[in-house]
């Protein structure tokens, strides 16, 4: 078959996932209903064993099967509404320390960092399963920067580093794709409809995975927890081990037909996806055939196997013939990605040597994206190309290993971050080291110095990717810990007097990323009319910056509006401080996809409107996109160097 | 009346159910958090003990009449590098915790007396290589004690999760043991007095 373009635009995607999340409560419905029928129906002998009141126990039935249903729904619900990290926690993943030492995991956050950038987002969390031999991922979260990528130790045991590149391309099509917020609810709904499945299937299972370091494996169960859960075998003998059994079915079988309407199709394009992003299609090529291959597949030991399974790379039950299995045949899959394939599996290696970095087949042919019509930037959000990736990665090699290794340890991240805010005064910039050596110590202000030099190479443009680069570091900080930072950088900005725009687009990137614990942002308003105020605010905060006369404010104004479609007495350009800036673009992050594309497209030509985008334009419409949760890649130029030294 | 009866029992037997669950999944959640954080503890500590042997090195090409002070070094570096290899296999572990904290004060009170004897040998001090090596040694230490804090941070928010009221009935129950802080002396009682040599 052919592969499958990624074609409506990051928005309309997200849409769609938003409108699948409401057909899946239908689909939902439809199971638990099923399910309490099937159950009174086996109660059907026990009500007439026990006569008159037969009627009772159909109602107990019901009820408990209902309690029992929504009750895991609501606390499973209620646990990831942490979004990503929450579940990774869930599963008790192993977070990848930004400053890991181990080769491989280095060589996994290097991948993803580099996707992450070339895809305009922060570089998302990254966790291992220990104790998969198997190979599969996921990719999960709310928003574009709330994500989580997790891969099975097995997959950085056997894959090389394309390959890898491939997996994780795949999963970032996931979290461009605005699939991951639909994911995460249906856990939360598949989780009641499994419970009394998971409860009955044992003890063994019951213990929640246990302790890694129990010694005995991961997935192991733990059979101290037999004395703890002595009281559910009880209730659960109590309710008779053969309807247990059954119930387990019908939930299982629900579970894994909702499981596979929503990921089969998916899948394909998540696969067309990584090709398109890498133009490689023998990295996932190579994670499939080696998937196929081997014993293990892609099959995972654990117990929330099953609740995720629609979330992950590959199938987790071995050779799923099924017709209701959660994704295509790995066959199939391969061939859509490489048409050619001869169908061998290549003989199961042991684990991968390092090899150097192989590169990409088609490193020299890209077209760099030199679009900056303000047409293309909507199409440009949430859609990366192999140039993108390709700059990248040239950009991390020409990064200095002084900044690289502070960036990647949670001390030295933040001297990066101050080295960033120093002012070019003198005064001001004494006074700012005194600072940091009050409120922190004086090792703080001998990591920033030593960066001081190196990221003066830099532009704009440039230090914004550092600051994404120093996130992850920063994100290992204690609560308490962040707080003195945010401290600190509030008052390294401030020293000054005044606030650059570049210095509140890092303010605002930091805070949302350190933030401990965000509110989940709900969808609120689906329609421009209630957020026109805040819209008013953007457009006259990007029609301003320094350096415009009036009429140059006033005739970009007007363009932005004029994308709006809408009244244009209505609107009037305003004066704009930081404050009610931030204010508003959280409100409009609140705003459904729709809502968000007619924003930025109004942006876009706002900023266009005299034919040259200024830096601070740039900037500026960059702290919009990242706080409406749109990933925008870097825009390629020859007038926008990243390192102005060479 | 019986179906009232019924459904009090039922919002019970959930309550009853649910709740040792969620507090359960909590503080796993809490510990294994902690756990972690001593990830960062590890990588800054092994970044020590792979710095000490060199300057061992470089100190004995100039000092080799102080062995007993380079050897107390590199002894309580050994010391010390097995017990964070075991702490870090097992961060819950209390005693581990603690064995990791004394044999860290133990490197730190020997390293002092390193560089207390390496006062009085100028050429040593201005060498290029030892400057370097101690500084890194010092930005080290920094390091140590940020994680050090980030870790204890982490340990606060479990140990206090693990004493409010409802969790406090069941987490012994469940296991759930007192993490330790992880805390060094800096002033660690001398092992022996240093030999001033004329």
């Amino acid at each position: 078959m052919a592969l499958p373009q990624l074609q409506a635009d990051f928005f309309a995607r997200q849409d769609r996932a938003r409108r699948s999340t409401s057909f899946l409560l239908v689909y939902f419905v439809l199971a638990v209903t099923l399910i309490v029928v099937a159950l009174n129906l086996v109660a059907i002998p026990f009500s007439i064993f026990f006569g008159a009141d037969g009627f009772l126990i159909h109602f107990g039935v019901t009820l408990i099967t209902l309690a029992v249903i929504l009750g895991g729904c609501m606390y499973k619900l209620n646990e990831l509404s942490g979004g990503g990290t929450a579940l990774a926690e869930m599963i008790r993943a192993r977070p990848v320390q930004a400053n890991t030492t181990d080769e491989r995991e280095r060589m996994l956050r290097n991948v993803v960092e580099e996707m992450a950038i070339a895809a305009g987002i922060t570089p998302p969390r990254v966790y291992v399963m220990p104790g998969e031999k198997g190979i599969n991922a996921f990719a999960a979260g709310r928003t574009v920067n709330d994500a989580v990528v997790c891969v099975t130790s097995g997959s950085l045991d056997r894959l090389n580093r394309d390959e890898l590149q491939g997996i994780i391309a795949h999963e970032f099509s996931h979290i461009l794709n605005g699939d991951m917020s639909m994911n995460l609810k249906l856990v939360g709904m598949l989780h009641g409809i499994l419970l009394i499945g998971l409860l009955g299937m044992g003890i063994m299972k019951l213990n929640y995975a246990g302790d890694a370091d129990a010694g005995l494996g991961y997935s192991d169960f733990d059979s101290s927890g037999n004395d703890d859960k002595a009281w559910a075998v009880i209730i659960f003998l109590f309710l008779g081990g053969m309807v247990v059994t059954i119930i387990g079915y019908v939930g299982l079988f629900f579970a894994r037909l909702i499981q596979a309407a929503v990921c089969r199709q998916r899948e394909y394009l998540a696969d067309a996806s990584a090709v398109q992003f890498t133009r490689n299609p023998h990295g996932i090529g190579g994670a499939l055939k080696k998937l196929g291959s081997g014993s293990r597949g892609s099959r995972l030991n654990a117990y929330y196997a099953e609740q995720l399974a629609h979330m992950f790379f590959a199938s987790n039950r071995g050779d799923g013939i099924d017709w209701n299995s959660t994704h295509p045949e790995v066959p199939d899959r391969i061939r859509a990605v490489e048409p050619d394939w001869d169908g061998k599996f290549p003989r199961m290696d042991g684990p991968t040597t390092l090899a150097k970095f192989s590169g990409s087949q088609a490193a020299s042919s890209y077209q760099p994206l030199r679009d900056r019509r303000p047409e293309a930037v909507v199409k440009t959000v949430g859609a990366m190309t192999p140039g993108h990736v390709q700059w990248a990665s040239d950009f991390l090699s020409d990064v200095p290993q002084t900044i690289l290794h502070a960036a990647r340890d949670a001390f030295s991240a933040r001297g990066l971050i101050f080295a960033l805010l120093l002012s070019e005064d003198s005064t001001v910039r004494q006074k700012q080291l005194d600072t940091i050596s009050q409120t922190l110590n004086h090792g703080a202000v001998d990591e920033t110095l030593n960066l001081i030099g190196p990221v003066t190479d830099f532009g704009v443009a440039g230090r914004r990717v550092l600051c994404d680069l120093a996130i992850p570091a920063l994100r290992e900080l204690s609560d308490p810990q962040k707080e003195n930072f945010l401290q600190t950088c509030r008052v390294l900005i401030e020293a000054d007097g005044r606030v650059t725009i570049f210095e509140f687009m890092l303010h605002e990137m930091i805070t949302a990323q350190l933030q401990a614990n965000p509110r989940p942002q709900t969808v609120q308003y689906v329609s421009l009319k209630p957020v026109m105020p805040d819209v008013q605010v953007v457009l006259s905060a990007l029609a301003s910056t320094d350096g415009k006369s009036p009429q140059a404010s006033a005739q970009a104004f007007r363009a932005g509006v004029a994308r709006l479609q809408t009244d244009a007495s209505l609107w009037q350009l305003q004066t704009v401080d930081l404050r009610s800036l931030r204010t508003s673009l959280e409100r409009l992050a609140r705003c459904s996809p729709g809502v968000k594309r007619r924003v930025v497209d109004a942006c876009a030509y706002c900023v266009a409107a005299d034919g040259l985008v200024q830096v601070e334009e740039s900037e500026l419409l960059r702290v919009v996109t990242s706080l409406l949760a749109c990933p925008l890649p870097p825009l390629l130029a020859e007038h926008e160097p990243l390192r102005t030294a060479v | 009346m019986v179906k009232v009866c019924i459904v009090v029992l039922l919002v019970a037997a959930i309550v009853l159910i649910g709740w040792p669950i969620a507090i359960y999944n909590k503080l796993v959640t809490l510990r294994n958090r902690f756990k972690n954080a001593y990830g960062q503890i590890d990588v800054q500590l092994k970044r020590r003990y792979d710095l000490i042997p060199n300057l061992v090195e470089v100190a004995k090409a100039y000092m080799g009449h102080e062995r007993q002070t380079l050897e107390a070094v590199i002894a309580a570096r050994n010391v010390a590098a097995s017990a964070n290899t075991a702490a870090a296999a097992q961060p819950a572990d209390a005693n581990a915790i603690r064995a990791v904290a004394g044999a860290e004060s133990q490197l730190t009170g020997a390293l002092g007396r390193l560089f207390a004897v390496v006062e009085s040998y100028p050429n040593l001090k201005a060498n290029e290589q030892m400057t370097q090596l101690s500084e890194e040694i010092s930005s080290t230490e920094n390091r140590v004690a940020f994680a050090r804090q980030a870790y204890n941070d982490s340990v606060l928010q479990y140990n206090t999760a693990r004493q409010v009221f409802p969790n406090v009935l069941l987490a012994n129950t469940f296991g759930f043991t007192e993490a330790p802080l992880f805390n060094i002396d800096a002033n660690a009682p001398e092992r022996e007095a240093v030999k001033v040599k004329f």
